[in-house]
């Protein structure tokens, strides 16, 4: 059995050896020694950007001729200049602070005023006074200096080696619940513990007006939405005043301009003198034990096994439940049963969740964990309901009958004769659905919750290293996956 | 003991309401040994599923002890521990081990400890002969002892009376004896039986009274030696001595000669013993079907067996068709179907043709 782990993970690590070998032969090589000079000598070619962000929607209205590598975070965006998935990217210059580019073998193009914007927080539209105080609050630091202190504390080279200042933030009272994509260097998980330039002001914010902060983690698309639905009081996170997000939310006045840049790759000869590649060792420690990053894993690990463990538990209880509606004779529960089934089946689970998250559980008191159990539960049941029925059903006509006769009652005949034997043929594909499960619930990061992969996430997104902490997680979904089978498989031995 | 009184069943298929039981009535008393036979289709499994009520008659009574199962209000449960049930099927629990399946009722309805409810479920299998397969599987059983394993079961309940839905139809016929046996044992410590059978012999010689069933109703009664040896009513005299047929009717060139003689085959080895005699009946029919009459027009094939002689009759009937069927026959086969052939009919009746034949039963020295 144990031999059995050992080779899977030995073809697991050489898949994922040959394939880190592999990234450097790109698809989408740089024309020799020629730099672009406009974004109109992009056409045809792939170029990264921020999804949902103003450089997105900008270059897609005003140069359809570029295909866009819409991706998540700015980090993912160099990543993907990087690895040659894009031929380059158009972001905003500060989000590339500390990206270290030059060692990565991408330089600057070009400036573009394809984006020239203000960024400002975005407060949900019934916190009028809140917005007013934070306006005051920046006329206040920026005449005493603290701004630019702040900006000049995150914006260099060395803005990673930085450390915060040491602001209390007050622990009593309602918190200020922060909405934040992280982005190095506005926010990011330092020490295990959110920091950034964004943060250290809104740190500042929380002392001025005498309110804890609690931050959530969203992807930079859905910001607005957490806002809008109210999951979240304002968003601090590089965010653009557009007319659109107007719309949604109600932004501060601005605290920075947006300057937006094309980069690219150097030519491969000037590649040659690029540093040195990270050795495995040093991609271990800087992925897992720089600033105890295990500690995200470790959490997001704990958090994974909470929401597939309840999802599974309360899935099950209410897969019985459907599935004992869905046997019954009368057509109103049957048909119920058979709209739930249908409608859970026919979802997609990411989807669903957001339905759940955003509009059902709208409300601010129902925890991010909480939507996602019930999500999970209920997408669990809808299948678990038809493993059940068919596992019943599979049960000869016979054995009830058998059942009745020796003068066991209906309860009775199916708890003890029904069951136990339908348990045993279900058993195989149960065990499946729940290892399916607790795969997919790998997407509940799109909710703002710290799971297994938005650790990762946070990871890839400080240390820029793809390929590590993506195989750590694997790793974990695979034993986790593994370990629950077995664990099944021992139970139903005895 | 057991009363019915004016029980009727109708069952709903596909639309059309089938009457199954029209107005059963009788009085079953403690002791008895019922047989009830008649041909199938016509209600003997249903009347007895409609006693514990595994089956919802329409309209009627049946009173257990005085107490009546079908009332709204009846414990069913515990009226039905009165009566033990042995199907066809078998149903053991399939998750259940042999001694398990025999103590499962009396720890869990009657309370017993599971020391006490097993060391009665192995004294029961001993009756039974299966103490040494008491930590089986209930699959690893052959057909005759999973049945015997499911009396015993009935047993453990300790009933008043039991059931026995056709015990004997699955099983191959050289298992038939074994359970037959423990059936008889039964019978000779006083239990009382009600058992729906296709074995005559067995009916006759452990019955203290018959049921004949013809069309939902229980046509004659009476003692084993009247309905066997003088029944007084037409149906069950055709029965007693009846020729038990199956029909083929032939539609298409194509038809499945295989299937068909595989069915008159296993048909005919229910009621008879002597397998040339078979050998020969699927012989000449086989003969019948390629060499001398090919296909042309709808053929009705129908082979009759007579339980009691043990015969073997057959009968070709052929539409639109004038001249005679034996006739064409050519000399060298006819010769051959003399030899295995005791008697044969060949007559026109009107447009059609028809041979009736009788199998030999000795092939002439």
């Amino acid at each position: 059995m144990y031999i059995k782990i050992k080779y899977c993970l030995i073809v697991l690590f050489a898949i994922l050896a040959i394939s880190s070998c592999k990234q450097n032969s790109q698809n989408e090589n740089a024309d020799a020694q020629y730099y672009p000079q406009t974004l109109d000598e992009l056409s045809g070619k792939t170029v990264a950007v921020v999804i949902g962000g103003k450089q997105d929607i900008n270059i897609t209205e005003q140069y359809p001729e570029i295909n866009l590598l819409r991706l998540e975070t700015p980090a993912e965006v160099v990543e993907a200049v990087e690895k040659g998935k894009a031929y380059a990217c158009v972001i905003d210059t500060a989000w590339t602070i500390g990206f270290d580019l030059l060692n990565r073998g991408i330089i600057s193009y070009f400036r573009t005023d394809i984006v020239n914007g203000d960024v400002a927080v975005a407060f949900n539209k019934r916190e009028i006074e809140l917005c007013q105080q934070f306006n005051n609050f920046l006329v206040q630091i920026v005449s005493d200096g603290t701004f630019k202190e702040i900006e000049e504390r995150w914006t260099n080279d060395t803005a990673d080696r930085v450390k915060m200042p040491d602001i209390p933030v007050p622990t009593k009272g309602k918190p200020l619940r922060i909405g934040t994509s992280p982005t190095f260097p506005f926010n990011f998980i330092q020490n295990n513990e959110w920091s950034g330039l964004e943060n250290e002001m809104m740190r500042r914010f929380a002392v001025y007006i005498n309110r804890p902060i609690e931050y959530q983690n969203y992807n930079f698309g859905g910001l607005v939405a957490a806002i809008a639905s109210n999951k979240v009081d304002l968003a601090a996170s590089s965010i653009m005043i557009t007319p659109e997000r107007a719309k949604m939310v109600l932004f501060s006045n601005s605290y920075r301009k947006i300057t937006t840049c094309c980069f690219g790759r150097k030519f491969i000869d000037e590649q040659s003198t690029v540093n040195h590649k990270p050795t495995f060792k040093e991609r271990f420690n800087s992925n897992l034990i720089e600033e105890d990053r295990w500690r995200l894993l470790l959490d997001g690990f704990v958090e994974t096994i909470i929401i597939s463990f309840f999802a599974i538990l309360f899935g099950t209880i209410l897969g019985g439940l459907v599935c004992w509606f869905r046997m019954r004779n009368g057509i109103i529960p049957r048909g119920i049963a058979k709209v739930y089934i249908t409608i859970l089946q026919g979802v997609p689970i990411l989807v669903f969740l957001m339905v759940m998250f955003y509009l059902v559980f709208a409300s601010p008191n129902v925890s991010a964990t909480w939507v996602a159990i019930i999500a999970f539960s209920m997408n669990f049941a809808a299948y678990a309901c038809e493993i059940f029925r068919t596992g019943i059903e599979s049960i000869d006509q016979g054995q009830y009958e058998a059942g009745y006769v020796l003068g066991f009652n209906r309860l009775k005949t199916f708890t003890l004769i029904i069951l136990p034997q339908a348990i045993k043929r279900i058993i195989p594909v149960y065990k499946g659905q729940v290892v399916s499960i607790i795969k997919s619930t790998s997407v509940v990061g799109y909710i703002a919750i710290q799971d297994l992969t938005k650790a990762s996430d946070l990871i890839r997104s400080r240390t820029f290293d793809a390929f590590f902490p993506l195989i750590i997680v694997s790793i974990i979904y695979f034993l986790i996956s593994w370990g629950i089978g077995k664990l099944m498989d021992k139970m139903v031995e005895e | 003991m057991i009363s019915v009184k004016h029980l009727n069943k109708t069952f709903i298929e596909k639309g059309t309401p089938f009457e199954v039981l029209r107005d059963v009535n009788c009085e079953i008393e403690k002791g008895e040994v019922i047989s009830i036979i008649g041909p199938s289709g016509t209600g003997k499994s249903t009347f007895l599923r409609c006693i514990n009520r595994l089956e919802e008659p329409t309209s009627g009574q049946i009173l257990i002890d005085g107490e009546d199962i079908l009332a709204k209000n009846a414990d069913l449960p515990r009226l039905r521990r009165k009566m033990g049930m042995v199907f066809q099927n078998f149903n053991l629990f399939e998750h259940l081990t042999v001694l398990e399946n025999v103590s499962i009722g009396p720890i869990k309805l009657l309370g017993m400890s599971k020391n006490e409810a097993q060391a009665q479920a192995m004294e029961l299998l001993q009756t039974v002969g299966l103490a040494s397969k008491a930590q089986f599987m209930p699959n690893e059983l052959s057909g005759g002892q999973k049945q015997r394993v499911a009396i015993a079961r009935c047993l453990s309940m300790n009933p008043d009376v039991i059931l026995f839905d056709e015990p004997t139809s699955a099983l191959d016929p050289t298992m038939v004896h074994e359970v037959l046996t423990v059936i008889r044992n039964l019978a000779e410590k006083g239990m009382t039986m009600l058992i729906v059978t296709h074995e005559m012999q067995f009916a006759r010689n452990v019955s203290s009274r018959v049921f004949f069933m013809n069309d939902g109703i229980i046509y004659e009664e009476g003692h084993p030696d009247v309905i066997f040896e003088h029944p007084t009513k037409p149906a069950t005299r055709a029965f007693i001595n009846r020729l038990r047929n199956i029909d083929f009717d032939i539609t298409s060139r194509d038809f499945d000669r295989i299937e068909i003689l595989a069915q008159i085959q296993g048909h005919s080895e229910r009621y008879i013993r002597d397998a040339e005699l078979i050998q020969r009946g699927l012989r000449v029919i086989t003969l019948m079907l390629t060499r001398v009459m090919p296909f042309d027009g709808p053929i009705h094939l129908r082979v009759d067996i007579s339980e009691r002689t043990e015969n073997f009759y057959m009968e070709i009937t052929q539409h639109n068709h004038t001249a005679p069927m034996y006739e064409t026959i050519s000399d060298e086969l006819k010769s051959e179907f003399d030899k295995l052939l005791e008697k044969c009919d060949d007559l026109l009746e009107g447009n059609s043709r028809k041979l009736s034949i009788k199998v030999r039963q000795h092939l002439p020295e």
